[in-house]
């Protein structure tokens, strides 16, 4: 079918796809850089096309347990914030993630920690990755590099929180966010009017009641539980895994970077070349699940890897683990806000493994 | 002790005074001798029977001594966070407005933790239920002081009794939602007797009907005792909650509909 | 029991299965079935008949 094309900032590409991708419900809260998503679904004000309702919340962490009211009914719903805000949601996310529910939340990375700044960071991926709120529990991390991904990663996050009844996170950051760009938009989907059996949606005479919760005070039956939710994070590593390689083919250093790190690593890649060094980018499309396994395979065929980020160093943690000692590991980055340019990585690597 | 005669000429469904509700699970309550909860369970098991609501309704427990009122109440239940409930609430009502939904809360879960979801819910004026259990005290966490804590009242962090100028007044939170413009029904009762009993089922019932009309929220405050928090025997808790409780907190309409 | 008017119901000296004194009709034949008892009973473990004469 025939995508529409526009032009537009990633804030605005995520609402309208959240619209299109027949979403029941958006409850947000403003906060810089995000506040666009909130803003134009209200301008757009779906409620009278397809019927999506959007609510300004009180807070984040009321739109966080709207989130879970709703997607306990088995409907399509969708939060975004910034971080700040995604720390207040950890309760939340935990809640839902425990009780499996299928959900999106945006989180418009801004350098850290407290209040910060406003200018973009990749300071939240222990948040996203590793945790974030309290116990044994994983999301699925998507991180767009353009307009176009975080249009696109919408409706995936949906069908992989479906399939999966887990909560999906959109890990963007304030660049990507803010930036127009050229994207595609998806047609129309209908919202969907048949519900998991799972969902509250009235007792029946046909079934039994249906109770969404977290919380069960028998030891043994909440270790089954938690041994369920393991089994399932396990099957997501083996069947979700996504990335992009740029020239790795007979790359003799590797680039890992996502987001925005990545777009200034293509370009520190073309212009290592250029001098004839043979660099490749690998950049991590899911988060998590961790693209371990082909990290490791390019280990075993490059001399030096370098984890470029804009944070104190987070992801280079997952990566170590997947090079499992076979090359050297190093991290470069910049924070407060600060994007690296492509020169400085280049001179990074090269300090890093070539000559000085 | 009781005669074999004339028993089975009175056990008849035309005789039939008083049978508990179907909508009530056959699980054993939890809670502890004397409690209004479990009244205040039976009660709403009765209302969403009579009315016709088990397919209709879902309802929100909280986190508080209440926390499995899904094992109680045969219908669909969501757990909600500490005081999140309302936020539950709402999203619930919007995706589903035909359906009946209800939260029930303790007074910590609605008035410490949970006040901005509470007011901000009813600001809005959410078309759901919510029922409030106010019995001054934390009881399920083991008797700590809640919002609605009595001054003078003595709790487990409040050993010599609550001192309002270090802890602060009892909050009144049922009169700020009533002067909100987004409360319709706002009313407090209790269900310690028989006629109070009737009175609160009524308030309900009131309740269910109002939702349909979609003019906003409706609260319904049941002051209630807590023979273990207080540490009195059920029929001095009553006695104890008659003398100290409804005084500062009076049972009746604060806002109802003809206003 | 503070509910019945009658004095049909008292609590039991026994105690169940979990600790409790119960409440059980000592006095049956007061009984005028007004159904005070079930209304207050928090476990809903009563009910009541009433034939009409």
């Amino acid at each position: 079918m025939e995508r529409e094309l526009r032009l537009m900032k990633g804030n605005e590409a995520v609402a309208e796809a959240a619209i299109r991708a027949g979403a029941d419900g958006y409850f947000g809260y403003p906060i810089t850089p995000q506040s666009e998503i909130l803003e134009y679904l209200m301008e757009a004000n779906p409620v009278e096309t397809t019927g999506m309702v959007v609510l300004q919340a009180e807070s984040e962490v009321a739109a966080i347990n709207m989130v879970y009211g709703g997607a306990a009914c088995g409907k399509k719903v969708l939060t975004s914030s910034s971080s700040p805000g995604i720390s207040l949601k950890q309760e939340g996310i935990s809640y839902i993630a425990g009780a499996e529910l299928p959900c999106l939340i945006v989180n418009v990375v801004r350098g850290g920690p407290g209040l910060g700044t406003i200018q973009p960071a990749q300071s939240d991926y222990f948040q996203s990755v590793k945790g974030g709120g309290h116990g044994d529990y994983h999301l699925i991390v998507l991180a767009p590099a353009s307009v176009q991904e975080m249009a696109d990663f919408v409706d995936l996050a949906f069908e992989l929180a479906f399939k999966y009844r887990n909560p999906v996170l959109m890990l963007s950051d304030g660049a990507i966010g803010q930036m127009m760009e050229k994207v595609y938009l998806a047609p129309q989907k209908e919202r969907l009017k048949v519900f998991p059996e799972w969902a509250t949606t009235g007792k029946p005479a046909s079934r039994e009641r249906n109770i969404i919760t977290s919380l069960d005070l028998d030891p043994g039956r909440m270790e089954i539980h938690n041994l369920k939710l393991q089994a399932k994070y396990n099957e997501i590593r083996e069947k979700e895994v996504r990335y992009e390689e740029f020239r790795c083919e007979d790359a003799e250093y590797l680039l890992v970077a996502y987001g925005t790190s990545a777009r200034v690593c293509q370009k520190s890649v073309q212009l290592l070349r250029k001098e004839g060094i043979k660099v490749g980018l690998l950049r991590p499309i899911t988060l998590f699940p961790f693209p371990t396994k082909r990290i490791n395979a390019l280990a075993r065929q490059v001399k030096g890897i370098i984890s470029v980020e804009m944070s104190a160093g987070q992801m280079v943690e997952d990566v170590l683990l997947a090079v499992n000692g076979i090359v050297p590991v190093k991290y470069f980055g910049r924070m407060g806000g600060i994007v690296p340019t492509p020169e400085e990585v280049v001179e990074n690597l090269k300090s890093s493994f070539i000559g000085d | 002790m009781i005669e074999a005669t004339g028993i089975k000429e009175i056990i008849k469904p035309e005789n039939l005074v008083y049978k508990k509700s179907k909508i009530m699970t056959d699980n054993v309550l939890h809670y502890c001798p004397g409690c209004g909860h479990s009244t205040a369970h039976r009660i709403l098991a009765e209302i969403i029977e009579e009315e016709g609501l088990q397919s209709q309704a879902i309802g929100v427990s909280p986190v508080g001594c209440s926390v499995f009122l899904y094992n109680y109440l045969d219908i669909d239940w969501q757990e909600a966070a500490h005081g999140r409930a309302p936020a539950l609430a709402t999203a619930i009502k919007r995706l589903l407005p035909d359906k009946f939904v209800f939260t029930y809360q303790g007074d910590g879960d609605l008035a410490a933790i949970g006040t901005a979801e509470t007011i901000h819910a009813c600001n809005r004026g959410e078309n759901f239920l919510i029922i409030f259990i106010n019995n001054g005290i934390y009881g399920m966490t083991g008797g700590q002081m809640a919002p609605t804590t009595l001054p003078g009242m003595k709790s487990s962090t409040s050993p010599l009794g609550r001192d309002v100028k270090t802890m602060g007044n009892p909050l009144k939170i049922t009169e700020i939602v009533a002067s909100l413009a987004g409360s319709y029904y706002v009313t407090r009762q209790s269900v310690h007797t028989p006629a109070n009993v009737k009175k609160t089922k009524k308030a309900i019932r009131k309740a269910v009907q109002y939702q349909k009309l979609n003019k906003g929220t409706c609260l319904i405050e049941i002051v209630s005792n807590c023979p273990s928090g207080w540490k009195m025997t059920p029929v001095q808790s009553n006695k104890w909650m008659e003398e100290n409780m409804f005084p500062f907190y009076p049972l009746g309409d604060l806002k109802t509909p003809e206003e | 029991m503070v509910s019945c008017p009658t004095g049909t119901i008292v609590m039991a000296k026994e105690v169940n299965g979990k600790g409790y004194n119960y409440a059980y009709p000592a006095n049956p034949e007061l009984c005028i079935g007004c159904a005070n008892c079930a209304m207050v009973c928090p476990d809903g473990v009563i009910t009541v008949y009433k034939t009409k004469i």
